[in-house]
């Protein structure tokens, strides 16, 4: 007897109750979390969003729209930046550049590009002082009702502020996002994994989180902010992840914030493992001390900030995210502990059927995008399912590990020191 | 010493006595001053011609050193007030005076003159005297008719070989220009007679200086100015950004004052620790008028002839030159029966040559392309935007007849010639050709096709 038919013979004799048992991590702690977006889309019935187009009719922007453009040496990316903005179908916006302490010349090329007429203004600091200073001095300086936050090193689909700035109809919108698609996928094999994952977490998951309500996190690649919301939580707050840690102040004053799908912005992702490893650290220790650490409260019922819709997505988080990272070692122990030589067939069940998944989320975002996204990515699924899952996952463990027991975050160099020793979380 | 002699003889051959004097001499004074002019090689006081008309005073002075005379019979023209300088340009644009030396005897100077006066200084006596016989020499070696020029050009030419000088323009603020010429030309048209003669071979010409001119009347006295990148104010200042690090707010320095004390305007918090609490990352200039901040002001012009505004970026720019006689120039000024200006060409030289390498036996369609939207888009976008559209233009029209003629690029229009084309075929198609290159551009910049017939490429 192969090794294969011993082990499909050993699965297929379980009972329901050890099969709970041998599948239980994945049962608990996977199922519900993939379940979910195919749940979701049975109950809204999710309409195909359209390939972008114009609108035809744009909404009447009461004050104008401006674009605030914020960058620490990014001389090399702006001007293709700006241009990529300039290219926009809409255009009835100012640019506002702030180059943040630079020293790599940023300044000279945002003054040479408001002098050619591309943008409105530069402001330009002799020391850095972190990106949210730097958004906050980019919104002080323009009047604008609308302001949409860019990252430097992107570029946008010609539609996409038109798209955005449709959703602000809605006076509840205080912010909303665009897609956001990785540019370089071919640059190497993670990249690629990586668009895959933008594929599945943003252009599907935000568009799931959309009709739930469950969009938490603006992504300071593309946003677009209400100046009036801003207003009300104060802008930018110290601290790397000032995205979401905005967005969950936005959604805990009220304000409505939401994902438009047809607003695209290609970014580059990180191309090696390295400088990938280094990025998913740093989100996921902005996550844990964002979401339990500043923003506890909005998830316990004995706090003042409690409220429904914001624990169901800390408690997920938390469930999915933490707990299934920090499960999933144990997991590995007990099955190996248990059942020696059948843990390896085991294992290889679970991958398969989350590749299944995994590969059915794909199509969907073909679906969603009307783009051959899954002819092009699906020989790599095989690999980007493999490495979610043994890499990704205790990539994120040991950020959890970090920054909770170590406070790792303090000591990130992505603002300045001078910043981080003051901040309050 | 022969060749003094000569000229003392020339110079005797010229003056003639005055006969005209309008005021009492003093025999002892015109005495020693015909004895201070013969020291210096001249046989008696120089018949002088003054603008302005001089007072009573003036005569008696100038009637010691010179002889009163009237323009027609002067060897010097004096210059008593900086004031008549146009007066005097006014009497040189006719008759042979302009061929004169001018002395200049105003109290500022006036840089336009040959030579300067003061009766009390012996070396200027001499220097006027050198001068009187150095033009009356090289007068006399121009032929008659460089000695009769009536239109500008000519008369420009004989001057510079007259005056033995190159044309240098000097900085004037009196003129609009802010420079001018010496030799009492009239201002407006001399530069563009000089570069005319320049492309002929005629003077050489040297660059000197670049200057900005107000777009809406050509003036140079502009006041360059630092200017509000929105409203175009000028009313800006430096204010210091303030960063509080503890949440995040980076303003200015005024929204964060408050009497003595800073206090944060996002956090009300009171900020007391420089380098603890907050620093400042550096400065940012504030437009009184918009309120706008920038860390860039835009560079504007105003005209402070008519008051116009011009954006840094939009006003014309005017390349200011020296010039200099060619050899050319000197010895069709000195050789008899010569012609003293070449025959002015409807097409420049680069065309003619590029006609000229093309085969005789191919019938050549040569066309002028002007830019009908030319000032519209340099008022609307600046000169240099102007200058792209139409390298652009060009560019697009020399990849598409590639195999078939060629684009010669001028100053003010460029020109198209096209191999075994009739100029008929070029007039039916040529509308379509220019569309076809112009369809790519950001912006019209409306050119205009002029097909020239054989008899229209050589215009005397």
């Amino acid at each position: 007897m192969s090794d294969l038919d011993l082990g499909l013979s050993f699965l297929l004799n379980q009972s329901a109750a050890s099969v709970m048992v041998i599948f239980w991590c994945t049962l608990f702690l996977e199922v519900p979390r993939y379940g979910f977006p195919f749940i979701a889309l049975a109950i809204a019935g999710l309409a195909k969003p359209a390939k972008p187009s114009a609108t035809g009719c744009l909404f009447q922007v009461p004050k104008g729209v401006s674009v605030i453009v914020v960058g620490h040496n990014e001389a090399a990316s702006l001007e293709s930046c700006v241009r990529s903005l300039c290219e926009q179908s809409f255009n009835n916006f100012e640019i506002v550049i702030v180059s943040d302490g630079s020293s790599d010349g940023m300044r000279r090329i945002a003054t040479r590009l408001v002098r050619d007429g591309l943008a409105a203004r530069v402001i330009a600091t002799d020391l850095r002082g972190g990106k949210s200073s730097a958004l906050n001095l980019a919104i002080s300086a323009c009047r604008s009702d609308i302001v949409i936050s860019v990252d430097c090193d992107c570029s946008y689909d010609r539609f996409a502020i038109e798209q955005i700035l449709k959703i602000f109809e809605d006076p509840s919108v205080g912010g909303a996002c665009g897609d956001i698609r990785a540019r370089n996928g071919d640059a190497s094999l993670v990249a690629r994994f990586q668009e895959i994952e933008y594929l599945l977490t943003i252009t599907v998951g935000k568009l799931i989180g959309n009709v739930f309500n469950q969009v938490t996190c603006l992504s300071g690649a593309f946003s677009a902010f209400r100046r009036e919301a801003l207003a009300v939580v104060g802008s930018f707050q110290v601290g790397s992840g000032e995205d979401l840690d905005l967005t969950l102040r936005l959604r805990a004053s009220g304000w409505r914030v939401a994902y438009v799908p047809t607003a695209i912005c290609y970014t580059d992702v990180p191309v090696s493992v390295a400088a990938l490893l280094r990025q998913r650290r740093r989100w996921e220790r902005d996550s844990v001390r964002l979401r339990y650490r500043k923003h506890r409260d909005l998830m316990l019922p004995t706090r003042g900030r409690f409220h429904l819709a914001e624990a169901v997505h800390q408690w997920e988080f938390l469930l999915f995210g933490v707990v299934g990272a920090i499960a999933f070692p144990l997991y590995l122990t007990g099955l190996f502990a248990l059942y020696d030589d059948m843990a390896i067939t085991i294992l290889v069940a679970i991958q398969l059927g989350l590749l299944v998944v995994d590969t059915a989320m794909l199509v969907l975002a073909g679906a969603i995008t009307r783009e051959p996204v899954f002819i092009r990515n699906v020989t790599y699924m095989i690999g980007f399912s493999l490495f979610t899952s043994y890499v990704m996952r205790f990539v994120r463990l040991w950020a959890y590990f970090e920054e909770w027991l170590l406070f790792a975050s303090v000591r990130d160099d992505y603002v300045p020191h001078k910043v981080r020793v003051i901040r309050k979380w | 010493m022969e060749a003094v002699a000569k000229r003392r003889t020339l110079y005797q051959a010229t003056a003639e006595p005055d006969d005209i004097t309008v005021h009492r001499k003093s025999l002892l004074d015109q005495k020693a001053a015909t004895t201070f002019w013969r020291k210096r090689g001249l046989m008696r006081p120089p018949n002088v011609w003054v603008v302005p008309k001089p007072t009573p005073e003036q005569s008696l002075m100038l009637d010691t050193c010179f002889r009163l005379t009237t323009a027609d019979r002067a060897d010097l023209l004096v210059l008593l007030d900086e004031k008549s300088a146009g007066e005097l340009a006014g009497w040189r644009s006719h008759g042979t005076s302009f061929l004169l030396p001018v002395v200049d005897m105003t109290r500022g100077g006036v840089h336009s003159c040959d030579i300067t006066f003061k009766a009390n200084d012996p070396t200027l006596w001499s220097e006027v005297a050198a001068t009187i016989v150095k033009f009356a020499t090289r007068r006399s070696q121009l032929t008659q008719l460089a000695r009769g020029a009536t239109d500008l050009e000519a008369r420009l030419l004989a001057y510079l070989y007259v005056a033995d000088k190159p044309l240098i323009p000097f900085a004037d603020p009196t003129s609009q220009l802010f420079i001018r010429y010496p030799g009492f030309f009239p201002e407006r048209e001399l530069r563009g007679v000089a570069e005319s003669l320049s492309k002929r071979g005629m003077l050489t010409r040297s660059f000197v200086d670049r200057y900005h001119a107000c777009a809406a009347c050509g003036s140079h006295r502009l006041n360059v100015r630092e200017e509000c990148l929105s409203c175009r104010s000028a009313q800006l200042s430096e204010v210091a950004l303030i960063h509080h690090f503890r949440c995040a707010e980076l303003n200015t320095e005024d929204a964060f004052r408050a009497g003595t004390d800073l206090r944060c305007p996002k956090c009300r918090q009171q900020l007391r620790h420089y380098g603890s609490d907050y620093d400042k990352p550096g400065s940012v200039l504030r437009c009184a008028a918009c309120h706008s901040s920038n860390s860039e002001p835009a560079v504007g012009f105003s005209c402070q002839d008519c008051g116009a505004h011009t954006d840094g970026e939009a006003a014309p720019t005017c390349d200011i030159h020296s010039y200099a006689l060619t050899a050319q120039a000197i010895a069709r000024l000195i050789t008899p029966d010569s012609q003293l200006t070449t025959p002015r060409r409807a097409l420049p030289h680069a065309v003619e040559e590029e006609i000229a390498r093309l085969s005789d036996e191919v019938a050549n369609a040569v066309a002028v392309i002007r830019y009908g939207r030319r000032e519209r888009v340099i008022g609307a976008h600046g000169e240099i935007a102007f200058g792209k559209l139409r390298s652009l233009f060009v560019e697009n029209l020399r990849n598409l007849i590639v195999e078939s003629g060629r684009v010669v690029a001028g100053d003010e229009a460029d020109y198209l010639i096209l191999e075994d084309t009739e100029a008929d075929e070029l007039v039916r198609h040529g509308a379509c050709l220019l569309e076809q290159c112009e369809a790519v551009l950001a912006e019209r910049i409306g050119p205009e096709l002029d097909v020239l017939r054989i008899d229209d490429r050589i215009v005397t």
